[in-house]
């Protein structure tokens, strides 16, 4: 999310870009605001920039799985 | 010179960003003032750094500059604390930059554009209201206003409302201080081409047409090329300038942080290309861009010369995602009417209910019939209809994406609608009843959101039934409307009246004519305006089927004589080609009152008579719709009725027919909707089992000859693996699309599945398994394959496999297509290209990446040191216990429901709003579980068991030792694989060591649901009740996982170290609880053999379970677990 939309939606949770995802096999949840350290994701990045290799850091299927929370 | 006469003069270059340059200049504590991120505070505290930001665009070239108020406005300085002074803070930002541009005016003449961005509220969505956003902006507009801005720019726009919103919030200032400053709009597309609440461009231009902006554009989100589609259209239909200001390209990670890394270079020649190609007139940027980006583009400008345009738009109106052009070709425009208290029984008694699911519902429904806008009439004497409009309304703004019609008499309630809408709606509707009085109200509303406006041609002495009094009428309210209040003539859409043929009242006989007759003049008379009608009026008092004929032939009719809209059951209006030549010409004669004295008699004769007579005629109709109605059922996944429609079918139809021309078409629609996101598995199941239904009962009907050569599939699960639900699905998928399934069960041979293939000389071959190990037996099943020299394709699926191992490792050891299906729907697609002779086997390559990314050690796990100062807690008991009567509602309290809802049972949120998804699952999908669950408890079909025991252990090296109950002997030994790399973690690192003096303690358990749970499965599959199979399937096994977790805690609570434990499951990620359950197979213990020991332990056969040869455990609904008391035991990858 650009800088001069972030700092008002930090706040505001789950639309487009910084929405949050959950695995549907194992109940993890990415946090875009988190990031992913497991997988060296920054944080503030959001699902669709994940690379297509990313895994779930829990249960490690692949983002196809995924579904926005 | 004003903003006005620079627009006339050649490109207008504004400046880059604000935000990112104000960060870098490290404003200090007490400039924040305690508000720190709220950069439009610094116009109060460090005015001169804000100047100096100002001036160095300036001096790179801008043309204009905006303020730094973007966040500037009173809903969001709220929340700073800083509402009082929101006035304060505009006036002297614009004062800032007013000074900044003085100092820079001798060459050239500069503005100052007043900055308004989006906030922080989305009021679509209802975050906040119409007259809390209108004055907030209004506020920040007045400060604006007498800080000296030139211009005022609404920008980064995320949703329509709020853009409206915001407009007349500056207009009203902009009269109120009787000024007239420019107006830009400028919204942002996100990635996936829509604004955030989802407004596609055309819906944007559409709602925004009517309203006096002075330039409109883009800006924020993306680099300039990925906004060339979006700025073409604005190009093309917005007759003003047009405005594009990206970011410096897509934030990229780089080095851990996001940065923009678009070159300057390329920023600078796509906005040339936008200007010399497209025709956009003014440029700048927004995120990432700095002075180099503003003098690169200056540079450039001397060098373009803006392209010419001739935009053209056609009168549109919209939702707050789609438009719809108000003359449709062919026409005409359907206007769904079933959202209608007075035209819908089903709507009445929803609202009546204050059901508004179900008002919403309605409205719903029409949208796949063909309608292109919905009309919405809540009125209902002794309801208080404002108050229903706006709930109705709040609701249909995100959850119906056609666009609606206002249908009301009163001007309160219209204006509450309106206020709601961020599309371009249509107000239904005004007259001159009552006089002019009414009128002007509603034409003003119209004016001011920029609403289209329905007019019927009644006047102070009544409906006019002439032609040429209709005319007169719509004459004087055209008047009214553009002469007097300004409105276009595409803004208005008369209604001619439509009376009814059906009464004998000789008075109404040419009514019909003076209807047609009347369209056709107000075209003529007043170019521009649209006409409308609400067609069914002209049949009103006829019986059913005679309505429907008469009604389709007077709307032909109308359109041909340049009627543009209709008011009908969108559902019942059918094409003059279906329609019987003399039922048309009865039609006719009755409209143009051809047929004398008697017309409307022999109308009605010839209907009645038409029931007993030529079946054919009739046949030809309803064979129609019954193969509609046929299809539909299956889309549906609706079971009843369907016999009947079958056996009516048979009469026309062979029974291979039906099954190739309706069945297996409407499953295939099943797919793609599936695909499409737009329907989900259980939905896919039920249409399945309906199919399967109906192909059961056609079966006697088939002749024996008929039964063709299908294209089949010999499917299994492989050697050692008894899952068995993915192959399950493929099997129902498969069948009801056409294909012959052999399904050979779990646990299976090659040479079984070998045999069957040549056996019915099957034409592909496919494997499915659970396990990592299955992923093994597969590539040796394809190797005896090779072997044998077979050339019969192979499908793949299991949840261990990747794509790039079936590619690779799989297919280079067969040669023939190996073929990846990561569901049932891609083997499908893989099934259809086999029939079609088209499957071609793909080349593998050498891995080029490898076969699953595993997860980097987190830095924090680095050289930790474990530590022994800790209490080994000491349990109940040793040795182990087997544990029956568990009270399943206790298990059910630890389902997760979002794992069973979304992954093992399909319901996934996807593509829909999250209230769409949240009503989903609180009307469809909880429901469903609730009855489950209390099925499974009165039916017993989860019988939940387990055994767990705690023994004494220490560790040795990489492995742990299990001493007997009375810790004296050593009994097994479990071995763990060490990190190859730092932090080199094993398992055993967690366990006292064998040289302490001390006994540590390890608990093991294995928990069941029972075996009567794979028998009911078994079951419910073999009797094709393929959506309950799966529901039950998905139960069973998130019911042995909530178990798991059950009895995980209660060993926790029996040790004493339950203490706090997290709620939500991104804690066992992370482990804030302490007592960690490792289950072989996974990540840091793979050896899935190991269970072999778990099993030695507890002896879990008392309890019904087994292994498989390949160590996985029967029933499926098993989970095995050894849990490691120590407060640092995670959970880590050794791979």
């Amino acid at each position: 999310m650009p800088p001069c939309l972030k700092r008002f939606f930090d706040k505001y949770e789950g639309s487009g870009e910084m929405e949050k995802y959950i695995c549907t096999n194992c109940g993890y949840v990415y946090e875009p605001n988190l990031g992913d350290p497991v997988g060296g994701i920054p944080p503030g990045t959001p699902f669709s920039a994940l690379p297509d290799t990313w895994i779930c850091p829990v249960c490690y299927v692949g983002k196809d799985l995924f579904d926005p929370l | 010179m004003t903003f006005y006469d620079k627009l006339k003069r050649g490109v207008v270059l504004f400046d880059g960003a604000m935000g990112t340059q104000i960060q870098a200049l490290h404003p200090s504590p007490a400039e924040w003032d305690g508000r720190m991120g709220c950069v439009e505070v610094l116009n109060l505290t460090a005015p001169h750094k804000v100047q100096n930001i100002h001036e160095a665009y300036l001096q790179a070239g801008s043309d204009v500059i905006e303020t730094n108020t973007f966040g500037a406005n009173e809903i969001v300085l709220a929340e700073y604390d800083l509402q009082d002074r929101v006035a304060e803070i505009n006036r002297e930002a614009a004062r800032i930059a007013r000074k900044a541009s003085e100092n820079y005016s001798k060459d050239k003449p500069r503005f100052v554009a007043g900055s308004m961005g989006p906030g922080t509220k989305l009021i679509t969505l209802g975050q906040t209201n119409f007259a809390t956003m209108h004055h907030s902006y209004a506020m920040q507009a007045q400060g604006l206003l007498e800080g000296g801005a030139d211009l005022l720019v609404i920008e980064t726009c995320q949703d329509l409302l709020q853009i409206k919103t915001c407009l007349l919030a500056v207009f009203d200032t902009l009269e109120k201080n009787k000024v007239d400053l420019p107006v830009i709009v400028s919204v942002t597309v996100e990635t996936s081409g829509t604004l955030l609440i989802g407004s596609e461009m055309a819906a944007v231009l559409a709602a925004l047409a009517p309203f006096n902006i002075a330039a409109l554009g883009m800006n924020c989100a993306t680099g300039p090329e990925h906004m060339r589609p979006y700025i073409k259209q604005i190009c093309q239909q917005f007759p003003g300038p047009v405005l594009c200001q990206p970011n410096a390209g897509l934030p990229q990670n780089v080095g851990g942080e996001m940065a923009y890394t678009l070159s300057i270079r390329e920023f600078v020649d796509v906005l040339a290309d936008f200007v010399s190609t497209e025709g956009v007139q003014i440029i700048g940027g927004c995120c990432g861009t700095t002075t180099e980006f503003i003098k690169a583009l200056a540079k450039r400008i001397p060098t373009l010369t803006i392209a010419d345009r001739r935009p053209e738009s056609t009168p549109s109106i919209s939702s707050n995602f789609i438009a719809q052009t108000l003359h449709q070709d062919p026409g005409p425009f359907f206007v769904g009417e079933r959202a209608n208290t007075n035209g819908s029984k089903e709507f009445r008694e929803y609202l009546l209910k204050n059901d508004w699911d179900g008002v919403v519902s309605v409205a719903r429904q029409q949208q796949n019939t063909g309608a292109h806008g919905l009309d919405l009439c809540v009125a209902y004497t002794g309801r208080d209809e404002v108050a229903d409009m706006t709930e109705a309304v709040k609701r249909m703004a995100t959850q119906v994406s056609l666009p609606l019609f206002i249908d009301s008499t009163d001007v309160h309630v219209m204006e509450a609608a309106l206020r709601l809408y961020g599309g371009r709606a249509v107000i239904n509707s005004i007259n001159l009843e009552d006089g002019e009085e009414r009128a002007d109200k509603i034409c003003r509303l119209a004016k001011r959101y920029g609403a289209a406006l329905i007019a019927l041609t009644i006047d102070e002495s009544g409906m006019a039934l002439d032609a040429e009094k209709k005319l007169a009428i719509a004459r004087r309210i055209f008047h009214i409307a553009v002469d007097k209040h300004g409105l276009r003539p595409q803004d208005l859409i008369f209604d001619a009246l439509t009376f009814t043929l059906g009464s004998g009242d000789a008075s109404l006989k040419k009514a019909g004519i003076a209807t047609l007759e009347g369209i056709r003049g107000i075209k003529k008379a007043l170019p521009g305006v649209l006409t409308i009608l609400g067609v069914s009026n002209i049949s009103f008092g006829l019986a059913p089927e005679a309505r429907e004929i008469l009604n389709s032939v007077f709307l032909a009719e109308a359109v041909k004589a340049g009627l543009d809209l209709a008011i009908v059951n969108v559902k019942k209006i059918m094409p003059l080609y279906q329609i019987a030549k003399n039922d048309l010409e009865q039609s006719l004669n009755l409209i143009y009152d051809r047929g004398g004295e008697n017309s409307l008699f022999e109308f009605i004769e010839h209907f009645q008579k038409k029931s007993g007579v030529a079946k054919k005629e009739i046949a030809s109709e309803t064979s129609r719709s019954l193969d509609d109605q046929i299809k539909q059922h299956v889309i549906d996944g609706n079971r009843s009725g369907m016999e009947k429609l079958l056996l009516q079918s048979l009469q026309k139809k062979t029974a291979l027919e039906i099954i190739n021309n309706l069945l297996i078409p409407a499953m295939k629609t099943v797919g793609d909707l599936f695909s499409s996101g737009q329907m989900q598995l259980p939905f896919v199941l039920q249409s399945a089992e309906v199919m399967k239904f109906a192909v059961d009962k056609l079966e006697p009907f088939l002749e024996k000859s008929q039964t063709q050569t299908q294209t089949s599939l010999v499917i299994a699960t492989v050697r050692g693996d008894v899952h068995d639900i993915g192959k399950n699905l493929v099997d129902i998928i498969l069948s009801n699309n056409g294909y012959k399934v052999y399904n050979l069960g779990i646990k299976c041979e090659i040479e079984t599945m070998l045999q069957k293939a040549q056996e019915v000389n099957a034409s592909a071959i496919g494997m499915s398994g659970l396990l990592v190990k299955s992923t093994v037996v597969m590539k040796e099943n394809l190797q005896e394959m090779q072997r044998r020299r077979m050339q019969t394709p192979v499908l793949l699926g299991g949840a261990a496999l990747t794509r790039s191992y079936v590619d690779d490792i799989c297919q280079s050891a067969y040669d023939a297509p190996v073929v990846y299906s990561s569901d049932a729907f891609e083997g499908l697609k893989t099934m259809e290209l086999i029939k079609e002779g088209k499957l071609e086997q793909k080349q593998s390559y050498a891995s080029r990446t490898a076969a699953k990314k595993t997860p980097d050690v987190p830095p924090e796990a680095k050289q930790e040191e474990i530590r022994w100062d800790i209490n080994i807690p000491t349990p109940p008991s040793w040795g182990n216990s087997i544990v029956r009567d568990i009270d399943l509602d206790s298990v059910f309290g630890f389902l997760t429901e979002s794992v069973l809802f979304r992954g093992r049972w399909g319901y996934r949120r996807g593509k829909l709003g999250k209230e769409e998804y949240d009503a989903l699952i609180d009307t469809e999908v909880r429901p469903q579980l609730e009855e489950l669950k209390q099925r499974c408890k009165e039916e017993k079909l989860l019988q939940p068991a387990l055994v767990y025991g705690y023994y004494p252990c220490n560790s040795d090296g990489n492995q742990i030792i299990v001493y007997n109950d009375d810790g004296q002997k050593e009994w097994i030994r479990l071995n763990f694989p060490r990190q190859q790399r730092a932090p080199f973690r094993c398992i055993a690192d967690f366990v006292l060591p064998v040289d302490s003096e001390r006994r540590d303690l390890i608990a093991f358990q294995v928990v069941t649901v029972g075996a009567k749970a794979m028998e009911e499965s078994k079951r419910l599959f073999q009797s094709n009740q393929y959506k309950d199979y799966l529901l039950f399937h998905g139960l069973s096994v998130e019911s042995a996982e909530a178990l798991a977790e059950y009895w995980h805690k209660k060993v926790r609570e029996e040790l004493n170290i339950a203490g706090k434990d997290g709620s939500d499951i991104n804690d066992f990620v992370v482990q804030k609880y302490r007592g960690s359950r490792y289950s072989f197979g996974y990540p840091a213990c793979p050896d899935l053999a190991e269970n072999r020991k778990i099993f030695e332990i507890l002896k879990p056969e008392r309890i019904g379970v087994t292994l498989t040869d390949a160590d996985q455990m029967v029933p499926e609904q098993t989970t095995s677990a050894f849990i490691i008391h120590h407060p640092q035991a995670k959970y880590f990858n050794v791979e």
